[in-house]
């Protein structure tokens, strides 16, 4: 009991993380229709400007709002100089130059902290584990199921009940009516962006105080992203918070059941919805 | 189709030679000096070692060097990436050959190092590759292959004999393991050593070679109610490893035995992760060993900090290959194979010799229990040496590797 527990929780965590990354991706396609293949850069960047400013500071909360602050400027940048210029131009383009700017934030890191990986350290009042009766369990990492929760909880109360939320779903539904009644779209795509690039890095710094920092750590991420999204449904707010949760789970559990299985469940899960439902769960947000 | 302006053809048509010329294969085989070729997994999660093993290679060349080097040649070290890949490796390995190189070094990954030691057999070029899967100088063993790295049964054998005989730690132990050829070797190795003491792996989880959450894994090890949790992971997958273990509080309810560890734990974990973890490794820069000292010395002199076991056996490789070329008078391959056999030699440790009937290097083992953060001098003093085990009471016997050659 104690093991399926432990391992409901761990999957809390993993899906939780793929949800912040996938809501980030979902919203981009969904408005900008752009395949933001840069989106693990910004997961594994995230973390190497909060380390950055952690061993300057010493404070891990100043690392990641640091990190999230600054990727999110960086993606909006990347939007508005890069992307900007694509729009209409079909899918592709937008696709590859997410794709070109993703190799090119690599090997910058690459070349600016080097190939090794290094550790980022947890801040020392979640140090340890914490009873929850049942089980005891990393203060941590029960910290990053709450923050988490609560970052999505207030990202859907600002997309649901806000002006600006309201536009970004009309942008998102129809983007030609938006536009027609009178709705700035441009600077919404670059918030749309920015909002995303800034999910992705606070994914990527939670992520990192557990495991660590090295370069294709993005790389990694990506995929599972793109699954989540998939079985989601693209553009999908809900769809991407509900998959993730799942495939968070059923990665962790199958490890109770059968460990081997527990890298492919995704992709056998994915497989299962796009038979079932290829829309993905959810349409709309 | 319109004509394309006179500029634009001229910066294409430079820019296509250019290109070319990067294709052909530059001479690098002068006559003054020979070339020993190190390749090593420099990106990803084993680059502390792979950057180790590059320096090593090069401190060991300027040392040969530096003492008229050999036979009137200079020796150079030419550096290749296999990024933990067995078919960049190969590749590599190959451009390398095509460039005339006839001696290659290198590798942490047994999946790179099988890979190469094939091409390398084929193309009769010497290869001293450092792998500790039992598979290199066991089914897979060829005569162009020497290994200075201790195979996987002698990493279990070595660890079991401290923590098992002479610590008297438990002997159920419950197991992760790296899903490839070494982890798999080792994982064999570890059970019939414990088989032949009396206990046994009671439970296993295999994890991906590049897994850096061990969450799950974790959770299940320490509902298995083993005493003992033997880790068969290797790079800075071990020490997450180990600072998720310390997360968790597994080392309130289980031991933790790393059966081949290194220094880049170091990089990768804090506190009191590593405190009470026992750690076996085949050299630590800190052996109570005049030689160990003394290299260590240099070594931090040229490049600022300790490194990590593959850097010492590549080390050891090149200079073996100078005191084989020497002893032989000889640069030719085949002349050096038989003076390889049965070399005995002390480069970085305590005393070693080449076996003979599967060119693995019979050598000590030592294991080591991880310090508390207050008794650190440095990030890298991560460890307090416990136990050394002689490397004849850990081979196999030959007839059991399954090598023949």
């Amino acid at each position: 009991m104690t093991e399926f527990l432990t391992q409901v929780l761990n999957g809390l965590v993993v899906g939780m993380t793929f949800a912040l990354l996938a809501v980030g991706l979902s919203i981009i396609f969904g408005m900008l229709r752009v395949v933001n293949f840069s989106h693990g850069a910004f997961y594994m960047m995230g973390p190497y400007v909060g380390m950055v400013v952690i061993k300057a500071t010493g404070n891990f909360w100043l690392g990641l709002l640091a990190g999230t602050l600054v990727i999110c400027l960086l993606g909006m940048a990347l939007e508005f100089f890069a992307v900007r210029p694509l729009y209409g131009k079909g899918e592709i383009l937008p696709l590859l130059l997410t794709f070109g700017a993703s190799m090119i934030f690599t090997e910058a890191i690459l070349v600016i902290f080097g190939p090794l990986g290094m550790a980022m350290g947890q801040p020392a009042i979640l140090e340890g584990q914490m009873s929850l009766g049942f089980i005891v369990y990393p203060k941590y990492r029960i910290f990053l199921i709450g923050f988490t929760v609560a970052l999505t909880l207030s990202l859907w109360l600002f997309i649901v009940k806000t002006r600006i939320g309201l536009l970004i779903r009309a942008g998102i539904q129809d983007t030609v009516m938006a536009r027609a009644l009178g709705v700035k779209v441009k600077p919404l795509f670059t918030l749309v962006f920015g909002i995303g690039a800034a999910l992705a890095a606070v994914s990527g710094v939670m992520s990192a105080a557990m495991q660590g920092i090295e370069p294709f750590m993005g790389m990694k991420v990506l995929i599972p992203a793109f699954v989540v999204v998939t079985v989601g449904g693209l553009g999908s707010f809900r769809g991407s918070v509900l998959a993730g949760l799942i495939i968070g789970e059923a990665k962790c559990l199958s490890i109770l059941v059968w460990p081997p299985i527990s890298d492919v469940v995704m992709f056998i899960f994915m497989a299962l919805v796009l038979l079932l439902k290829p829309e993905g769960l959810f349409k709309g947000t | 189709m319109k004509k394309m302006p006179l500029g634009k053809m001229v910066v294409c048509f430079v820019s296509v030679l250019i290109a070319a010329w990067g294709l052909f294969p530059s001479g690098i085989m002068a006559e003054d000096k020979m070339v020993v070729g190190v390749i090593a997994p420099l990106t990803g999660p084993y680059g502390f070692e792979a950057e180790g093993q590059v320096n090593f290679a090069k401190l060991a060349a300027e040392e040969i060097n530096a003492a008229g080097g050999l036979l009137g040649k200079k020796m150079e070290i030419v550096v290749e990436d296999d990024m933990l890949k067995p078919g960049i490796g190969v590749q590599k390995a190959q451009k390398l050959i095509d460039q005339g190189v006839k001696y290659l070094t290198g590798g942490v990954s047994s999946a790179v190092v099988l890979a190469i030691s094939k091409v390398a057999n084929e193309a009769k070029v010497l290869h001293l590759g450092i792998g500790g899967s039992n598979d290199l100088t066991g089914e897979n063993c060829n005569k162009h292959h020497f290994n200075m790295d201790t195979a996987a049964y002698q990493m279990a054998t070595g660890t079991g004999v401290i923590v098992v005989d002479k610590l008297k730690l438990p002997k159920e132990w419950f197991c992760i393991t790296q899903d490839y050829t070494w982890g798999h070797t080792c994982l064999d190795s570890t059970k019939k050593m414990l088989e032949k003491r009396g206990g046994k792996v009671v439970g296993n989880i295999m994890v991906p070679i590049t897994e850096q959450d061990f969450s799950s894994a974790l959770t299940k090890a320490m509902s298995s109610g083993a005493p003992v949790l033997g880790v068969i992971v290797y790079g800075t997958g071990q020490g997450k490893l180990i600072q998720q273990a310390h997360e968790f509080g597994l080392k309130e309810k289980m031991k933790i035995v790393v059966v081949a560890s290194d220094l880049t734990i170091a990089t990768v974990t804090g506190g009191k992760a590593i405190e009470g973890v026992y750690l076996g490794m085949p050299w630590y820069w800190n052996l109570d060993n005049p030689v160990t000292q003394a290299l260590n010395k240099r070594y931090v002199a040229a490049y600022g900090k300790p490194s990590a076991w593959p850097g010492a056996q590549v080390y050891d490789s090149v200079k073996v290959l100078a005191m084989a070329i020497q002893k032989a008078k000889s640069f030719d391959v085949e002349k050096l194979i038989p003076v390889l056999e049965g070399m005995e030699f002390q480069t970085s440790k305590g005393p070693e010799k080449i076996r003979a009937c599967d060119h693995r290097a019979i050598q000590e083992y030592y294991v080591g229990v991880g310090k508390s953060p207050d008794k650190m001098k440095d990030k890298w003093d991560v460890m307090e040496v416990i136990g050394t085990v002689a490397g004849a009471e850990i081979m196999d016997p030959c007839e059991e590797t399954g090598c023949k050659m």
